[in-house]
């Protein structure tokens, strides 16, 4: 299996970061700078990679990188976390955009078992050639922006106040955690309807 | 593994209550402790509160679930009892809702609603150091752990259908840091950065390199340069790799001290094709770490406090 080495093996490296650089260092020496294709603007920070369950939108798993690091290197590690904690065998197809498309993600996935269902290359743009395909599996697809949006309204998702990668990474394991705590609460209020909705949750009997 | 299948949590009562269905201690014992709760909340409490209270057994749960026991005050202690694991939770994960932005807020806000905190079990809220403390100490892990022990819950409660498809995306979050300003064009010290390649051999980790086979193109640049480059890109802390290459276009005294003697400098697409064809750089790297770090503590102005000094991570 050809392993993507500089995303899935993680040696602890010392490297004294920005010793060169004259004046004051960066406040945060582990933010790098992204694009994000969606909002076409780049950014200074980290990426977020996140899988959700279809059907009712919990986070089951979540991937944090430097901004300057590809889509796609998020899905294998991803994919080992999921299988390290035993959640890989539990869920069904995958869902994703052409990013995540590549040869390596997709022998991964088949390595696993797993129903490949991420976006091809041919099924995306203005014109996909295989239509029908591409508009069903942006209808599953589409959820997961939704929850972006709704984290960002409810759990001031999308920018930290902390600095360093450590620091970042327990504030969005927090925040993922929050959606996940506040999802099973709805459950347990009998109110899982609002379960991705926090203010209808908090603010509405 | 899924005790159940999705049923509303009266539903799931009744049938637990029959002993139609059989759960786990744990979680048997937690759905009895939310419904003691439940019946126990006074009519004054508002929604937040209210959630607040129930969240208890289920912080405590996961808890449970991870193994985490609560440190033991020392017996001759004279301070203030600590504040519990559970309620810092809860206090953090309410600080991480629309509520608040900032630590200092989640106290702020806290402080003025006396019902909260009568359900967090609080007289005061935790002072802003409390809280950040409490991160600090506890550590990636076990935040990391906390979230998919939650998630695990989720599964066992049957909110995640078995089989249900899952989708994978990514968001952009934003530094505390101003992107104009990090994104102007950085200074180096070409002084040291001569002085710290002439002092530091990269044989050691060029050896680790299975040499290339003769197939094929000729290789342009070295696999000491390749190192090296990765080396000056954290070295000077760019903040990408584009921006380390560019900066070497521009200075070409900096791009000869790198080993770039001819001036010809690699494009980014290059070096990540060199990178895919060696071994995991904190690999080849790790035989570096000890010349390194003799290196910056022989410097004069090395500071044994600075959080830069040190900077494990994983490339």
């Amino acid at each position: 299996m050809n392993r993507n080495p500089t995303t899935t093996i993680t040696i602890p490296c010392l490297f004294f970061s920005g010793r060169f650089k004259k004046g004051a260092p960066n406040p945060d020496p582990d933010a790098k700078i992204g694009y994000c294709a969606a909002k076409k603007r780049a950014f200074v920070g980290y990426r977020a990679t996140i899988i959700i369950g279809g059907e009712r939108m919990p986070i089951i798993d979540y991937h944090l990188t430097p901004a300057n690091r590809h889509d796609a290197g998020a899905f294998v590690p991803l994919l080992l976390s999921m299988e390290e904690h035993d959640t890989l065998p539990r869920v069904g197809a995958f869902y994703g955009d052409n990013a995540y498309f590549t040869a390596d993600n997709r022998a991964w996935l088949e390595f696993f078992e797993k129903n490949c269902k991420l976006h091809s290359k041919e099924e995306t743009g203005k014109a996909p050639k295989n239509r029908r395909s591409a508009k069903k599996k942006s209808r599953v697809r589409s959820k997961v922006e939704s929850t972006f949006g709704i984290m960002e309204k409810n759990y001031n998702f999308g920018q930290t106040r902390l600095r360093g990668i450590d620091n970042v990474k327990i504030d969005t394991s927090l925040k993922f955690s929050a959606w996940n705590h506040f999802f099973l609460l709805s459950y347990f209020t009998n109110r899982l309807e609002d379960c991705i909705s926090l203010r209808r949750l908090f603010y509405e009997n | 593994m899924i005790y159940q299948e999705y049923l509303p949590f009266e539903s799931l009562l009744q049938q637990v209550e029959k002993k139609e269905i059989k759960l786990p201690f744990p979680l048997e014992y937690t759905i009895e402790q939310i419904e003691r709760i439940k019946k126990k909340i006074p009519k004054s409490y508002d929604n937040i509160a209210r959630i607040l209270a129930l969240s208890r057994p289920v912080v405590e749960l996961v808890l449970f679930k991870m193994d985490y026991h609560e440190p033991e005050r020392p017996p001759n202690s004279k301070g203030r009892p600590s504040i519990s694991t559970t309620t810092l939770i809860l206090v953090h994960l309410l600080s991480q809702t629309m509520i608040s932005d900032s630590y200092r807020q989640t106290e702020r806000n806290l402080n003025a609603h006396p019902i909260w905190l009568k359900a967090l079990d609080l007289k005061q809220a935790p002072n802003h150091t409390t809280m950040s403390k409490f991160r600090k100490r506890m550590g990636i892990e076990f935040f990391d752990t906390y979230f998919h022990e939650l998630t695990e819950l989720l599964f066992e409660f049957g909110l995640i259908k078995k089989d249900d498809n899952v989708i994978i995306d990514s968001a952009p979050i934003e530094a505390s840091q101003n992107f104009a300003r990090s994104n102007s064009g950085i200074q180096i010290n070409e002084e040291k950065l001569n002085e710290f390649f002439n002092a530091i051999d990269f044989t050691p980790a060029v050896k680790l390199i299975a040499p290339a086979c003769n197939h094929g193109r000729k290789r342009t640049y070295s696999d000491e340069t390749i190192l090296k480059f990765i080396a000056f890109e954290k070295l000077c802390g760019f903040l990408s790799r584009s921006q380390a290459l560019t900066h070497l276009k521009k200075h070409p005294g900096a791009a000869k001290i790198v080993g770039f003697s001819t001036g010809i400098i690699p494009s980014t697409s290059t070096i990540s094709n060199y990178l895919k064809r060696i071994p995991p750089i904190p690999w080849l790297m790790r035989v570096m770490v000890d010349p390194i770090t003799e290196f910056f503590e022989s410097q004069p102005d090395y500071d044994d406090h600075d959080p830069l000094s040190f900077f494990f991570r994983s490339f």
